[in-house]
């Protein structure tokens, strides 16, 4: 509250006793957060000397854009097309069941072999749905089992269902080659990798079970000239 | 419980009627403190004598000694424990990228390590059966394939392409094994073949692992193209080295039980005596000791593969060695020589 002995201090121009204080606290607070700020800079590097900061140590960043993990939407679709193959799969192999097999005259080794392949396929149909998340589980294609010549596991003898076998998964590590290619998310493409890898195992070993020799012509490389995706994959983004 | 109604009201209305009476003496009371003191002091009195004006006086002085204190405060640190001497300068560990570039490096420089391990193994005839070596002469070839093709890669990704062996792997883990396996006697051979493999599985496993690590979906590709092909070696040899087992225990289908008779060597020992009795000690043999199965699991691993090498014989413990996908300590980073 003004009183006539401030305003006339105020007249002559002098600083009230209040405007004192004021000023005083103003001052204070700016000194206070002055002072406190000064250890966080001295960390991050003296901004007033002239000499810069050494980079001699300095790491180069990668300026490359990490790539997704997460499954993207594209990946998805991708991932919905990988499952109904392998449910195809899956689906073919259950027509070799245990009394099929021993009809077949297969021994021991090559019996264990199919009823490892079924639950391989079942398992990886089973992975991907998990990967993609909450849906209704895709059914095996009828297209794609007969693109992969599924019915020759049920209906041939053994040598024709060892080469189906073979072919199945010939065709299979190719799609899934062709998918790891194409997938975004880096856990899609490590899924696929885990499995396309031993399905190219499958694929050795029913080889070497119709007694095909592993010979000098033997591929260096994978290739996806047989794949399914080229195909039955339409992306619909 | 039971409760009367009518006594709580007459319990209430004479708890009404005492507060009545005892009001009136209180706002007296109140009247009577403030009697004397003019009005524009009551609210000093009140507040306890801290006007408006005494507010900011005391926020004022309470700001200005913070800020003074803190400048005050000592602003170096002392040295923190007296030393002598001069004291070395230390190096803080460096953080380095691990970038396509890197992978594709360290993928040329292992094909190259396990061709380098192959051509070992030929040299100095530890591996005695004819199947396996020609199927060596083959997976040596494809590797300078793969060789070739993870070295153009770096090339066209602005790398220097690696064309020699991997020094961290060759000298620390696979010249130490070769080593072991030249000193195994009669185990030499099953120990050769076992590395083989051990070789193959390494390789697809560490193109399996690369795959989610490389940024570029065609750079994956062009890794799993090769890793499959690893696999395929691997399972090749498996069939050839273990036909009786094709299937591993963790692929979802138990091995059919083994009527055959055990594989195992049986050595005796002991002095003999007098009484006929010998002590009979199983030692694992070479084959035995190596997990060799063409279908593993249903899933690639990227587990360790583990590795049993050296001579057989009582007493003795055999080198375990435990091969590992390159990793941080292995890459070879792009200021890095081959």
């Amino acid at each position: 509250m003004d009183n006539p002995d401030t305003i006339q201090r105020a007249d002559i121009g002098q600083p009230s006793r209040r405007g004192l204080i004021v000023a005083l606290g103003i001052g204070g607070m700016a000194t206070a957060f002055a002072v406190s700020a000064r250890p966080a800079a001295a960390q991050e590097g003296s901004t007033t000397t002239s000499t810069p900061a050494p980079t001699t140590t300095a790491v180069p960043v990668p300026t490359t854009t990490a790539p997704p993990q997460k499954p993207t939407r594209a990946d998805l679709e991708l991932l919905r097309f990988a499952e109904t193959v392998e449910r195809t799969a899956a689906r073919g192999y259950l027509a070799l069941t245990d009394a099929r097999l021993a009809e077949l005259g297969f021994d021991d080794p090559t019996t264990e072999v199919f009823r490892a392949i079924t639950g391989h396929h079942r398992a990886y149909a089973e992975a991907i749905s998990a990967l993609h998340g909450p849906t209704n589980p895709r059914s095996p294609s009828d297209e794609i089992a007969g693109a992969l010549g599924i019915a020759a596991l049920a209906d041939g003898d053994g040598p024709t269902v060892l080469e189906a076998a073979q072919n199945i998964e010939e065709i299979l590590v190719g799609t899934h080659l062709d998918l790891i290619g194409t997938a975004q998310s880096t856990n899609t493409a490590a899924l696929l990798a885990s499995l396309q890898i031993v399905e190219a195992r499958h694929a050795a070993v029913l080889a070497r079970l119709r007694n095909l020799p592993y010979g000098a012509s033997a591929q260096a490389f994978e290739d996806a000239a047989d794949s399914l995706s080229t195909t039955y994959f339409t992306p619909e983004l | 419980m039971d409760f009367s109604r009518d006594e709580l009201r007459r319990e209430l209305r004479e708890l009404d009627r005492m507060h009545q009476a005892t009001e009136g003496a209180q706002r007296s009371l109140v009247t009577a403190v403030f009697e004397d003191v003019p009005a524009e002091h009551r609210s000093a009195v009140l507040l306890g004598g801290v006007d408006r004006r005494g507010f900011f006086r005391i926020g004022g002085l309470a700001v200005a000694a913070t800020a003074v204190f803190a400048a005050c405060r000592e602003k170096e640190p002392k040295d923190p424990i007296p030393v002598s001497g001069q004291s070395p300068d230390f190096e803080s560990a460096k953080n380095k990228p691990v970038t396509d570039i890197v992978l594709l490096r360290t993928a040329s420089s292992l094909e190259w390590s396990i061709i380098d391990v192959y051509q070992k193994l030929l040299n100095n005839g530890f591996i005695e059966d004819p199947a396996v070596i020609d199927l060596l002469l083959i997976f040596q070839s494809h590797h300078v394939s793969h060789a070739d093709a993870f070295a153009k890669a770096t090339t066209e990704a602005g790398g220097t392409a690696c064309t020699q062996p991997n020094s961290k792997i060759t000298h620390d883990l696979f010249d130490p094994i070769l080593a072991t396996i030249a000193g195994a006697g009669g185990n030499g051979a099953e120990d050769s073949n076992a590395f083989a493999h051990a070789l193959e599985t390494l390789a697809g496993a560490t193109y399996q692992t690369f795959t989610p690590s490389l940024s570029q979906p065609a750079l994956r590709r062009a890794a799993m193209a090769v890793g499959a092909i690893e696999a395929r070696h691997a399972s090749v040899l498996a069939v050839l080295l273990n036909p009786a087992e094709l299937v591993g225990s963790s692929s979802g289908s138990p091995a059919a039980p083994d009527d055959t008779a055990p594989t195992t060597t049986a050595v005796f020992v002991g002095v003999p005596t007098s009484t006929p009795a010998v002590t009979t000690t199983v030692v694992e043999s070479a084959a035995e000791a190596n997990i060799i199965v063409a279908i593993p699991g249903a899933f690639g691993s990227r587990a360790p593969i583990p590795l049993t090498v050296g001579p057989s014989a009582e007493g003795v413990i055999r080198k375990a060695v435990n091969l590992e996908t390159p990793s941080l300590n292995s890459y070879l980073y792009e200021d890095e020589a081959c």
